[in-house]
């Protein structure tokens, strides 16, 4: 039974995530496809400017997570201990980052930040300039925006571990006269490491394989652009395969430290019996503070939402505190737009079918993960199934069109002829960790007593997971479904790379497409990645009205 | 089920049928009988009329309907690099098929301009044999049609033998007279004369410039000529595309060296002092660069809102630019300048790649394109008879007739005629067109890969009044000199291995690194 269920998981991973990860690791360290030679991999390292760029991808994701933990942890802190004014509407908001449309944010936030943008115009009567900001803090510019984008996730992340934390521990410290920030450093933080690491796991593993940020703020001097740009004399130079392996190495060896950290769970963690305390009523000054915190560290990671929604409903938004010409043309254009209908229709099939495939796999898998008794193997899956985390999506794009090469045994695959089996895949390895993490939270709250009853009284296997375990775990299944088909909606990199003809682009290269052409481009673009972020974040509200709280277990790394 | 839940899929469902509910009532064209593969650089507007107008055009000569299935890989370097790695993955998979040995020498031959075959088959060499191989053969990258990039891109294609004959000038003879579409316009080809690629369009190059951000630098007046863009108060303001992804780009910056160049011979100087000072003037335009963009239209976008104050880019790039910004603002405030004497029309091709897989359709297309009817698109307004449906394309036709006076009252720019603006330049394609890939790994060397230390001396340089020591130490190009670029650097383009290529990439752009820190600080030390 293990091995039937591993299968589909095995087949999967083996397939379409360890082969062409193996083709990519072999170009490499072949010339010409014909001499095996280090000399790439040599010129790699020599290169003071590639070895700059892996610092740069480096420092932003470093700076990034440490800028998402400050922002995150103390909102999770109090979001886990207090109500406050709005917090139901202000802790749901706070994730609208996660689904912000690539490209179009950027795009907002120059709208506001940029040097004829909506803060400098604010601020232009009071004699206060704010310079070329985005154009002389390149690295700070996508390190904030990164930033920004991700911290929702440690937000989720951080608030999963408190909501499990044993409060009686805080209380124990408290009556031993161990009290506030004291308190928060040597009793709180300790208990929610593991949590705050494997959130962060994910913050900076995101951050240092970020491609679509540093691509529109012109930042060249890092790795994922750097691969980019070698990317297209591929098959004659073999330059950007070793300096793929430059990058998944860094990402594999951090992704292995990062886990060694998180496997450490506390004793105080998640316990059966354990006690968590309800949310408290502040005083009425802190109450207010605390959504006054919100709203604004809300708003600033809803600046690019904001501007791009504004740029959105205007024909013209120039050197003024608001947009001018206020019209809806550019969601008429872009909803009735030939390259639009189709991108939509893409990829929502695309989207669903990654989530299909996702579903059977990550099922099944989960499934041998918590029940089965031989501990290593479950491990051996686990970790297989949350590599892709570790591993840029450029990576694996790039390893997919060499292994569907005409000529090639996966050239019905190639994405010129069979777009939607290879995309659909492509997402739906990316994505896979999402639906094991929410299956194995869902097996882990269904007590297998219930199996064991239904089994014993001759029930089938199939039937007790149809009749028994399947109901009980729905939620679950269904909250981890609807954020692979919203992060598979947002894909970039594989789109980018694997969606080479026009009637094949998915939202996210159509958006792209739109916002290069000149004339109205951009608003038609904006208009279109307003539409997606309404989209999925109806989806979102369904989600949390699925299963509450329990969003947020899907996180825990 | 939840009342909220109920309401929230309601409105998810409500979402999703807008498109649907507007789509547009076009013909469909998805279950065409025929299909045509395109591959171009050209924008959205560009590929729906075209799309459209041959749509009907094919229907009615033939009675059948056709796809058009456009391949968007990214700029034109990108999709020459494209064109070539599928070339050669294609040789080797039919070199497999057919059990033919493959080497490295002919992989490397195969696709050789330079090899001139002997008469005699039994006297070929290795390399030879495999040229041949592929010069009889119907390789292809199953994709028929190239359209849209620089007439160096499109010589340089059909030299290594991946374009064919589109038929053309056997079929209508009478295109092809000088009073209709001469052989070159200001010493730039206008097609070739074997018909492996056809001029479809003109192109120039020029400045764009954003009026508001001029003022705010106290500019009142902006010479309209390529020193403009190196002049040290616009550090940081110039916004530029990547050469080694953008053709167009590297013509543009050709432009610059060919004046300099003409300037030189005028003065009695050689071609070298020539090729010196356009470099020069491109090393400070570099250094005053906010970036080298993969993506052409980024320049007129950025300069449109005030990102950056001006800009290099092509000539129809920036007068679409300005009027869309124009009749939404209701005022204008970016402009468009060809720089005086600076700047060539070159024509902007299309030709049938070999092994084209739908070779009467891309014979068909390449027809409707250098048509009358075709050539009306590029710059006819919208509605106008004959002309584009939804958008203006700005472009300048190639053929002569379009700039009859009957024509300007239908024309978006009836005001332009490259056949009389040539005047002032003479390009001459023999100084520079050759060194092409060599001018963008300079450019990549000299400006892009060291941009950090490049800005860093520029700054000091100009914060220390430009002292002369300093001052020599940053001019300092004779790594990089004619002499090197026609020897030692197109040597490495021209024997391919690129091993060898991306090493002096990192000597060269370590070399010019070195350079910037030490003028940088020697402009700190007064020197």
């Amino acid at each position: 039974m293990t091995a039937l269920a591993s299968a589909p998981a095995l087949l999967l991973m083996g397939i379409f995530f360890i082969w062409p990860l193996a083709l990519i690791l072999a170009a490499a360290f072949a010339l010409n496809s014909q001499t095996p030679t280090f000399a790439f991999f040599r010129e790699v390292l020599l290169n003071p400017i590639i070895l700059e760029g892996l610092r740069n991808s480096l420092v932003t994701a470093t700076v990034s997570t440490l800028l998402c933990g400050i922002l995150a942890i103390p909102l999770a802190l109090i979001a886990d201990r207090w109500h406050f004014p709005g917090k139901g509407f202000l802790t749901g908001l706070i994730l609208t980052p996660l689904i912000v449309p690539p490209f179009v944010g950027t795009i907002g936030m120059k709208a506001i930040l940029g040097r004829q943008g909506a803060l400098q115009a604010l601020l232009q009567p009071l004699g206060i300039s704010m310079g070329d900001w985005l154009g002389h803090a390149q690295l700070p510019g996508v390190i904030l925006l990164t930033a920004l984008h991700l911290f929702p996730i440690l937000f989720l992340n951080v608030g999963a571990t408190l909501s499990h934390l044993d409060s009686s521990v805080g209380e124990a410290a408290e009556n031993l006269g161990c009290r506030g920030i004291r308190k928060f450093f040597r009793i709180t933080l300790p208990l929610i490491f593991p949590g705050v690491f494997s959130g962060a796991v994910l913050v900076f593993l995101g951050a240092f394989t970020e491609l679509g940020v540093p691509l529109l703020l012109g930042v060249t001097r890092i790795l994922p652009v750097q691969i980019l740009s070698a990317l297209s004399d591929a098959a004659t130079n073999p330059l950007p395969f070793a300096l793929v392996i430059l990058l998944l190495t860094s990402s594999i060896l951090l992704y292995g430290i990062a886990r060694l950290f998180s496997t450490r769970s506390s004793k105080f963690i998640g316990n059966k019996g354990s006690s968590h305390s309800p949310p408290k009523m502040p005083s009425f000054f802190f109450g207010l503070f605390s959504s006054a915190l919100f709203a604004c560290i809300t708003a600033l990671a809803l600046l690019p939402s904001i501007g791009l929604v504004f740029v959105s409903f205007s024909s013209d938004w120039y050197a003024t505190i608001l947009p001018t010409g206020w019209t809806m043309r550019p969601f008429q254009d872009a909803l009735s737009h030939d390259l639009t209908l189709s991108s939509i229709q893409n990829s929502l099939c695309y989207s669903l079918l990654a989530t299909l495939i996702c579903l059977a796999v990550g099922i099944a898998a989960a499934w041998v993960v918590t029940r089965n008794r031989s501990s290593l193997w479950g491990a051996f899956l686990d970790t297989l199934l949350m590599l892709p985390l570790a591993v840029p999506g450029i990576v694996l794009a790039l390893g997919y069109l060499v292994q569907t090469r005409p000529g090639s045994a996966f050239s019905w695959f190639n994405p010129t002829t069979h777009p939607l089996a290879i995309l659909s895949i492509a997402y739906a390895v990316r994505r896979i960790p999402y639906i094991v993490r929410a299956s194995i939270a869902g097996f882990q709250q269904c007590a297998p007593p219930y199996e064991e009853a239904a089994a014993t009284l001759g029930c089938s296997p199939w039937n007790t997971f149809r009749k028994i375990t399947l109901p009980l775990i729905r939620n679950h299944l269904a909250a981890g479904a609807l954020l692979v088909f919203s992060f598979a909606m947002l894909d970039v990199s594989e789109s980018l790379i694997l969606a080479q003809r026009q009637p094949d682009y998915p939202i996210s290269k159509a958006i792209f497409s739109l916002s290069q052409m000149l004339g109205n481009g951009m608003h038609i673009a904006c208009a279109l990645g307003v539409w997606t972020l309404a989209v999925l974040a109806l989806i979102l509200i369904a989600c949390m009205l699925l299963i509450g709280k329990n969003l947020r277990s899907i996180f825990r790394g | 089920m939840k009342p909220q839940l109920a309401i929230t899929l309601l409105a998810l469902v409500a979402l999703l049928a807008i498109p649907f509910a507007l789509k547009p009532h076009r013909i469909r064209t998805q279950s065409a009988a025929d299909t045509l593969t395109l591959l171009s650089p050209h924008n959205e507007a560009i590929r729906y009329e075209f799309t459209r107008a041959f749509t009907e055009f094919y229907q009615r000569r033939t009675g059948r309907t056709i796809r058009l299935d456009w391949r968007l890989i990214g700029g034109t370097g990108d999709i020459l690099r494209y064109v070539q790695s599928e070339f050669r993955a294609s040789f080797v998979h039919w070199c497999t098929q057919h059990s033919l040995p493959l080497t490295q020498a002919a992989l490397i031959a195969f696709d050789d301009g330079s090899i001139r075959l002997p008469t005699e088959r039994s006297q070929d060499t290795p390399q030879e044999a495999a040229r041949r191989t592929f010069l009889e053969s119907d390789i292809g990258i199953g994709i028929d049609v190239l359209f849209g990039g620089g007439s160096i891109d499109f010589i340089q294609q059909a030299e290594a033998g991946r374009l064919i004959d589109c038929g053309l000038l056997q079929k209508y003879p009478k295109w092809f007279r000088p009073e209709i579409l001469p052989a070159e316009i200001s010493g730039s080809p206008c097609y070739d004369p074997q018909g492996r690629w056809i001029g479809a369009t003109l192109t120039s190059f020029g400045i764009c410039f954003n009026t508001d951000s001029l003022n705010r630098l106290g500019i009142r007046n902006l010479e309209p000529t390529w020193k403009t863009l190196a002049a040290p108060e616009f550090l940081g303001e110039v916004a530029l595309a990547d050469p080694t992804h953008s053709t167009s780009a590297a013509v543009a910056y050709e432009m610059v060296l060919q004046q300099q160049m003409q300037q030189a011979i005028q003065r009695g100087q050689d071609l070298e002092t020539g090729w010196r000072n356009g470099l020069t003037l491109l090393q400070r335009m570099g250094a005053n660069a906010r970036y080298f963009t993969g993506s052409g239209a980024l320049v007129p976008l950025d300069v449109a809102q005030g990102e950056a104050a001006l800009g290099v880019c092509i000539d129809f790039y920036g007068r679409f630019q300005s009027e869309a910004v124009k009749i939404a603002s209701g005022r204008e405030r970016m402009r468009y300048i060809a720089p005086a004497g600076g700047s060539a029309f070159t024509a902007d091709p299309i030709a049938i790649l070999r092994g084209a897989p739908h070779l009467q359709a891309a014979r068909l297309f390449v027809e409707f394109v250098i048509s009358i009817e075709g050539q009306k698109l590029w710059n006819f307004r919208p509605g106008m008879p004959g002309g584009p449906f939804a958008y203006a394309l700005r472009r300048l036709p190639i053929r002569k007739e379009l700039y009859a006076p009957e024509f300007s009252v239908l024309r978006s720019d009836p005001q332009v005629n490259p056949y009389q603006e040539v005047a002032g330049f003479q390009y001459h394609k023999e100084w520079t067109a050759p060194l092409l890939h060599s001018l963008a790994f300079v450019m990549r060397a000299m400006c892009m890969d060291p941009r950090e230390e490049l800005v860093a001396a520029w700054k000091a340089l100009h914060a220390a009044h430009f002292p002369p020591k300093a001052t020599a130490r940053f001019d300092d190009l004779s790594a990089v000199s004619y002499t090197q670029a026609s020897g030692p650097i197109r040597t490495l383009f021209l024997t391919r291995n690129p091993l060898e290529q991306v090493r002096a990439a990192r000597i060269l752009a370590e070399h010019f690194r070195k350079q910037y820190k030490e003028a940088a600080i020697l402009a700190r030390e007064g020197k």
